[in-house]
């Protein structure tokens, strides 16, 4: 076990800064952990050592000159397979971009290049970020570090894997409809989607254009907050990044004392469905808060029960309008080249495509088509007004809502694979955060009798990332559950 | 519902090539999928219309040119590439 | 079919145009890539406009200013709020798989443009991003080809497409809309307006109902003309094709058309497939944008005078003829030289002549434009003094025209160098009308006799004489005097 893995990202940074330990040697560390660990928990598609030493010795360059190191410099970061890292390839667990190698940086990147964070390696994802569970991968399953035999959750199973094992203190992944919330709780880390446009998309392969958001993992909220700090900002290559938005101090929002704040839990959430161990977790999660000063009280949310619809409907036809350039024409594999080009297009998709994938793109397709727009994508707009409305209305009683990330903990491997709607349930959670835009946090909050890690999340308004930290951080303090990982690994 | 000849067609219009199987197995998928969305149809949202108020402003580019990239590594991850050109097999339609 | 109608129904032409205006905006409409002409296959070309994972559009300012800048002079309301829409299909000039365009909030609506005092609606005008190019090997075009490449140099240049009713009853109606439509883009500065080139496109959706009908006939599109004449051409073929189908009691089906000017026919473009399904939807990377009423008129403050300004103010402020004005306004660089030119004279009408007479005869023999010469409006005003103060001869600044036009040495230097300033003393002049006299004693007596043609001779000889320069009015009136003997 990584014994770096106690402390957390923040604190091994001052570490560096102190001139106490070397990026250098940090990274050996990591290397070492990541090459006995990663057999059996697979996070990784790839690593990228030159790209992580070279990053390395301007650091310790940097201290030998005296200076001041940026935040969170040395830390290693490991990289969800669908953001870009420029020299890199950049596959998104898809065999139709197995060799595609990334020409660019994406924004964050450039964000963690000039913070001085050696990157790794590429994460595991579901194919196209499409999935709740990493197995939709086309290349590997990786496994939850609390139970091999069980799922990550997806579909940033890869980067929640790699923080929840201690291979790395911090990751980013990409939430859509929970695709790092999910796994943050399914993995006992810490996962925070950001508000839509807080942090730009500009070299994030696009599954569904107004919901996707680059999300980081760590183990405790201080790294969190930190590494939020690092990746947020306008960009003018994001024509959806917020543009005019005040800076932040996010580190300055912990450790307040949040007497008073009004916490609202959404009853639709705490109805059927719900594993018992998940609902008593979340109910003492509650009383945590109320003992904390904070007062909390029921908010129904009526619309929640149409949001899956409206996501799958959403983001389906938004995914199936951005996979439309996967052709094999300037990029990627290409099958049937000596054929004609139809016959290139419909067998370089048909097999470069997993399941999943094509069968979004089909119901995604089939939404977009003739005589169905306004049944399907025009009424599922709609809806997804009906649900931001919801939040607002609650927003106007209350500071932040309350519930749990998922319905249950995690699940075998191979359990729901075979039932795409019972996959997409277990969205029901996580889903409206992203309709709505609005950020949202998953944070530890118990375990079930199997000794699965439970999430919890805190929902905000608009740009209060701030209050969400804060909150997280006292619940946080109160409970001790912060850097969490696996006993069972330490013997391996 | 839906059946095996709109997976078909939406296929095509996809550019999918689907196996017998497949074909058969998403219109089973595709339809249990939709009988979750058949919830939204009982709520009626004729009087609603969509709010297109812009919440923020436009993002413009300046009309200058920033930035020159190199042919060479933009084709680099191309396929079947001929003189700089991206090479494709032969087009059987006139497209739009 | 014989017999079968004792008279022939007469049908009315039906025709709209679809003419797409390539905008001169340096860079490309949602990346920073130039969209200047003629580099290699693929230099102009980026991430974005080449549809990479990850890559996200940013709106060109100016883009969305010149189509403004159109919608207004086309008398078009401009949306309040309008938006960008995805056009989606399958074609390897088509990076992404879609086509961003504007589906149901175009930028411009509810215009119209005027020909011959008819107003032509226009029922929208919108901005979409142009596709690349397609070269196809192994044959002369598609059909028969072995495979085919790509150039993206063009994906993602700015469009305006506009779209008018089908108000058009003519061939002749469409030609003059799609030059008029030319003329306005050009003095707009939004584009160069050029047919061969491709940085302007027209289509033609034709129909043909019986006369007095109300009822709209089946149309086809026509594609593929490529000078104004071709369009006229195309129209005209395919109205007969479609008079002789109907009347033979077959159907017309709505299809696409290519026109081939070398057949001088229109062909079907009707492939297997079915007609497209785009499932047009809001482009999830852009925001609505916000037109503001301000914006709007700042715009229309600093709009360039339009061609039918001109064409008034040619007549009324130069007093030319509207034949003259016309030919300035269409010829538009000879036109904006005029205009600096009269800041140096006022023989307006002898700068007309010149600009539309032995100017552009030069320029058409040499395949010249204009703006590649040194000729300079100053010089060629100047000119026009000297003919006019009689310090030359029309006949001599003809003479000196190519030199002003390819050295744009000024006009009086030009003639002092020659040794060309015209020649008025009468004394000298008498001089040299008498020794032609007596050189040529033969024709003098011809001439005597009755042989009155024989006048231009003479002239012609004293001119040779003095080199040109003897004023002819002058040496016209000695020579008769001293022909009468």
């Amino acid at each position: 076990m990584n014994e770096q893995s106690q402390e957390g990202a923040l604190a091994l940074h001052q570490r560096i800064q102190a001139g106490e330990l070397s990026a250098l040697e940090v990274l050996d560390n990591t290397f070492a952990t990541i090459e006995k660990l990663d057999p059996q928990i697979e996070a990784f598609n790839c690593l990228t050592k030159d790209f992580a030493y070279k990053t390395a010795e301007e650091v310790d360059k940097a201290i030998k000159a005296g200076q001041r190191l940026p935040l969170l410099a040395g830390v290693p970061l490991a990289l969800k397979d669908n953001i870009h890292l420029k020299g890199v390839k950049t596959t998104c667990s898809s065999k139709i971009l197995e060799n595609y190698v990334a020409p660019f940086n994406a924004t964050v990147t450039n964000k963690l290049c000039e913070h001085m964070i050696p990157v790794v390696g590429k994460t595991n994802l579901d194919e196209f970020a499409m999935g709740s569970s990493t197995e939709n991968s086309a290349f590997r399953k990786t496994k939850n570090p609390w139970d091999l035999s069980r799922v990550p959750g997806g579909s940033s199973g890869g980067s929640a894997a790699a923080v929840a094992s201690g291979q790395t203190f911090i990751s980013l992944g990409s939430d859509t409809g929970g695709s790092v919330r999910q796994p943050a709780a399914l993995c006992g880390t810490v996962g925070l989607k950001p508000t839509y446009g807080l942090v730009s998309r500009y070299g994030l392969v696009a599954f569904a254009s107004s919901l996707d958001q680059i999300s980081p993992f760590a183990s405790n909220v201080q790294d969190i907050a930190a590494v939020l700090q690092v990746i947020s900002g306008a960009d003018p290559l994001d024509s959806t990044s917020l543009q005019n938005v005040p800076p932040m101090d996010y580190l300055a929002s912990l450790d307040k004392p949040i007497e008073g704040l009004k916490v609202g839990y959404i009853t639709e959430l705490l109805e059927a469905g719900l594993q018992p161990d998940t609902k008593a977790a979340i109910e003492s999660a509650m009383k945590t808060f109320e003992s904390l000063g904070a007062k909390v009280e029921p908010v129904s949310l009526p619309n929640l029960r149409y949001a899956i619809a409206s996501y799958y409907i959403i983001a389906t036809a938004e995914a199936s309008s951005n996979l439309a350039r996967y052709d094999g024409v300037r990029y990627g594999s290409r099958l049937n080249a000596d054929k004609d080009i139809l016959q290139m297009y419909l067998s370089t998709r048909a097999q470069g495509f997993g399941d999943e994938v094509k069968r979004r793109i089909m119901l995604g397709t089939f939404s977009l088509s003739s005589g169905y727009y306004e049944a399907y994508y025009g009424k599922a707009q709609k809806v997804r007004q009906l649900i931001t409305n919801d939040f607002k209305n609650a927003f106007n009683q209350f500071d932040l809502l309350l519930g749990p990330t998922s319905p249950t903990t995690a699940f075998k491997i191979g359990e729901k694979s075979s039932d795409p709607v019972e996959m997409y349930l277990s969205d029901i959670a996580t889903i409206p955060v992203n309709l709505a835009g609005i950020p949202a946090i998953s944070i530890p909050c118990g375990f079930d009798q199997q000794h699965l890690p439970i999430g919890l999340q805190l929902i905000g308004p608009h740009l209060s990332e701030a209050v969400l930290l804060q909150a997280a951080s006292a619940f946080e303090s109160k409970t001790s559950l912060k850097n969490l990982h696996p006993q069972t690994l330490a013997s391996v | 519902m839906i059946t095996e000849e709109t997976v078909l067609h939406v296929a095509k219009l996809a550019r999918l090539e689907l196996t017998p199987e497949e074909t058969h197995r998403y219109a089973q998928e595709l339809s249990k999928i939709l009988h979750l969305v058949d919830e939204l149809a009982d709520l009626d949202l004729s009087s609603s219309t969509l709010e297109l108020v812009p919440e923020h402003p436009t993002l413009f580019r300046e009309d200058k040119q920033t930035w020159n990239f190199d042919r060479q590594d933009l084709l680099s991850n191309t396929p079947e590439e001929e003189n700089g050109f991206f090479r494709v097999p032969k087009i059987l339609d006139e497209g739009n | 079919m014989a017999g079968a109608l004792t008279t022939q129904t007469q049908y009315e032409t039906v025709i709209g145009l679809e003419v797409h205006v390539q905008l001169k905006t340096q860079t490309k409409l949602f990346c920073a890539c130039s969209t200047q002409f003629g580099v290699e296959q693929n230099q102009n070309t980026c991430p974005i406009c080449l549809g990479m994972p990850g890559v996200l559009p940013v709106l060109n300012r100016q883009a969305v200013e010149y189509g403004i800048l159109a919608g207004l002079a086309l008398n078009c309301g401009i949306a309040l709020i309008t938006k960008f829409d995805r056009k989606q299909y399958f074609y390897p000039d088509l990076p992404k798989g879609y086509q961003i365009s504007q589906y149901d909030l175009p930028v411009c609506h509810d215009g119209y443009l005027e020909i011959m005092g008819q107003k032509i609606r226009i029922l929208r005008a919108h901005l979409e991003e142009d596709a690349g190019k397609l070269v196809h090997a192994g044959a002369a075009g598609l059909a028969g080809s072995t495979h085919s490449l790509v150039d993206l140099n063009r994906a993602g240049v700015p469009l305006l497409e506009i779209v008018s009713q089908p108000d058009m009853r003519s061939s002749e109606q469409a030609r003059l809309y799609a030059e008029t439509l030319r003329n306005i883009v050009r003095y707009l500065g939004v584009c160069d307006g050029n047919l061969e080139e491709g940085s302007m496109r027209v289509e033609a959706n034709v129909s043909i109902r019986p006369l007095g009908s109300e009822t709209y006939g089946t149309k086809t599109e026509l594609k593929n003309m490529n000078s104004f004449r071709s369009i006229q051409k195309a129209i005209d073929y395919e109205v007969a094709r479609q008079t002789e189908l109907i009347d033979s009691g077959e159907r017309v089906i709505q299809e696409s058309r290519l026109w081939n000017e070398a057949t001088g026919t229109t062909a079907s473009m009707r492939s297997k497939e079915e007609a497209h399904d785009y499932r047009y939807f809001p482009d999830p990377d852009l925001r609505p944008l916000e037109i503001s009423p301000e914006w709007v008129e700042r715009i229309r403050q600093a709009m360039p005078e339009l061609p039918l300004q001109r064409l008034n103010r040619l007549q009324e402020e130069f007093g030319l003829s509207e034949y003259d004005a016309s030919v300035l306004v269409e010829l538009k660089e000879l036109g904006d030289f005029f205009d600096e030119a009269v800041e140096h004279t006022s023989h307006y009408k002898a700068l007309t002549n010149w600009l539309m007479g032995d100017i552009t005869a030069y320029l058409k023999n040499n395949h010249k434009n204009l703006e590649d010469t040194r000729l300079t409006p100053k010089n060629l005003a100047l000119m026009v003094q000297m003919v006019d103060s009689n310090q030359i001869s029309s006949a001599i600044a003809k003479k000196i025209l190519p030199d002003l036009i390819e050295t744009g040495t000024a006009p009086d230097m030009l003639v002092k160098e020659k040794g060309l300033i015209q020649n008025s003393d009468e004394s000298q002049i008498q001089q040299i009308c008498q020794q032609v006299i007596v050189e040529n004693a033969e024709e003098v007596a011809a001439f005597r006799s009755g042989k009155e043609k024989l006048f231009g001779f003479f002239v012609g000889q004293v001119m040779k004489a003095s080199r040109g320069t003897a004023n002819p009015e002058v040496v016209n009136r000695l020579m008769r005097e001293l022909l009468k003997g």
